[in-house]
C-alpha cells in the first residue's frame, strides 16, 4: 500500500423515520451489504434475522409500534461485521412489550457477541457482532 | 405442544444471556434495572426491575435465575421472595447441569 494512502472501510448507514413497513428493506439491505463482504448464505440469513428483530424491538418497545427514528449501522471490525441499531425511543421501561424477550432471542442466536446500551441522550442501541465464516 | 423441562431450561439460558447483554450496556450503575424474566415461558415478555447489586447476587451462581412472582416453574425451588421478583434455583440433576453449562460467565472446562 501506498504510504499515507488512504484506507476505506466499508460501511452502510440506514438511518430514518422507520415503521413496521420498512423493516423488510433494512433487512435486505443489510443481508446485501453482508453478503458482498464475505458472509456465507447461512450468515446472511442470521444476520438479516437477527437484525431485522433489533430493528422491530426498536419500533415496538421504542416507539409503542407506530414509528420513529431509528439508525442502522453496518462495518466490517477485524473481519467480523458489527452492527448496530439504534433508537431514540421511550428506552428499556417495565411496561408490557409484546415480545420483547423473544426478540432479543434471535438476536443472541444469530450474533457472536452482543450488548443492549442505554443511550445517552434516551434510546437503546443494539450493538452486535457477527463472525464471517472465512 | 407443552415445553419439555430441557426446552424450559435452555430457555431460561437464553434469557440469562440476554440479561448479560444488558448488564454490560448499563451507564447508570445506580436504581433500578430492566431485565427480562428469565422463567424459560415461550411467549413471556414480562421485564423485571431489580438493583445491579440484586442482579449480581443471582449470577453468583449458575443455577440462580431471576423470574416474575408467579413465573415460577414446579421443578425449581424457590430462594429468595421479593414483591419485585423471585430468585429460583435449577435442581441436581440434567436441569442443573444445564444451567451450568450454559453459564456464560464460567470458563471452559
Amino acid at each position: 500500500m501506498t504510504p499515507g494512502a488512504r484506507v476505506t472501510v466499508p460501511y452502510l448507514t440506514i438511518a430514518g423515520h422507520v415503521s413496521a413497513a420498512e423493516v423488510s428493506a433494512i433487512r435486505r439491505r443489510v443481508r446485501a451489504f453482508a453478503a458482498q463482504h464475505g458472509a456465507s448464505p447461512r450468515d446472511v440469513f442470521a444476520i438479516g434475522l437477527a437484525v431485522g428483530e433489533a430493528v422491530v424491538n426498536a419500533i415496538v418497545h421504542g416507539y409503542d409500534g407506530g414509528a420513529g427514528e431509528v439508525r442502522v449501522e453496518v462495518d466490517l471490525e477485524d473481519g467480523d461485521l458489527e452492527v448496530v441499531v439504534a433508537d431514540g425511543g421511550r428506552g428499556f421501561t417495565t411496561s408490557p412489550s409484546e415480545g420483547l424477550g423473544l426478540g432479543l432471542a434471535f438476536v443472541r442466536a444469530g450474533s457472536t457477541a452482543f450488548e443492549i446500551r442505554d443511550r445517552p441522550l434516551g434510546g437503546v442501541e443494539v450493538w452486535m457482532r457477527f463472525a464471517l465464516a472465512s | 405442544m407443552e415445553a419439555t423441562d430441557e426446552q424450559i431450561a435452555l430457555n431460561e439460558s437464553t434469557f440469562r444471556d440476554i440479561n448479560e447483554a444488558i448488564e454490560a450496556g448499563r451507564r447508570e450503575r445506580e436504581g433500578l434495572v430492566p431485565f427480562v424474566c428469565e422463567c424459560g415461558r415461550l411467549g413471556c415478555t414480562a421485564v423485571i426491575e431489580v438493583t445491579l447489586r440484586e442482579y449480581e447476587a443471582v449470577r453468583a451462581d449458575s443455577r440462580l435465575f431471576l423470574v416474575q412472582p408467579g413465573h415460577e416453574n414446579e421443578f425449581e425451588e424457590l430462594r429468595h421472595e421479593d414483591p419485585r421478583y423471585r430468585v429460583v434455583a435449577k435442581p441436581e440433576g440434567p436441569l442443573g447441569d444445564i444451567a451450568d453449562e450454559t453459564d456464560p460467565r464460567r470458563g471452559p472446562g
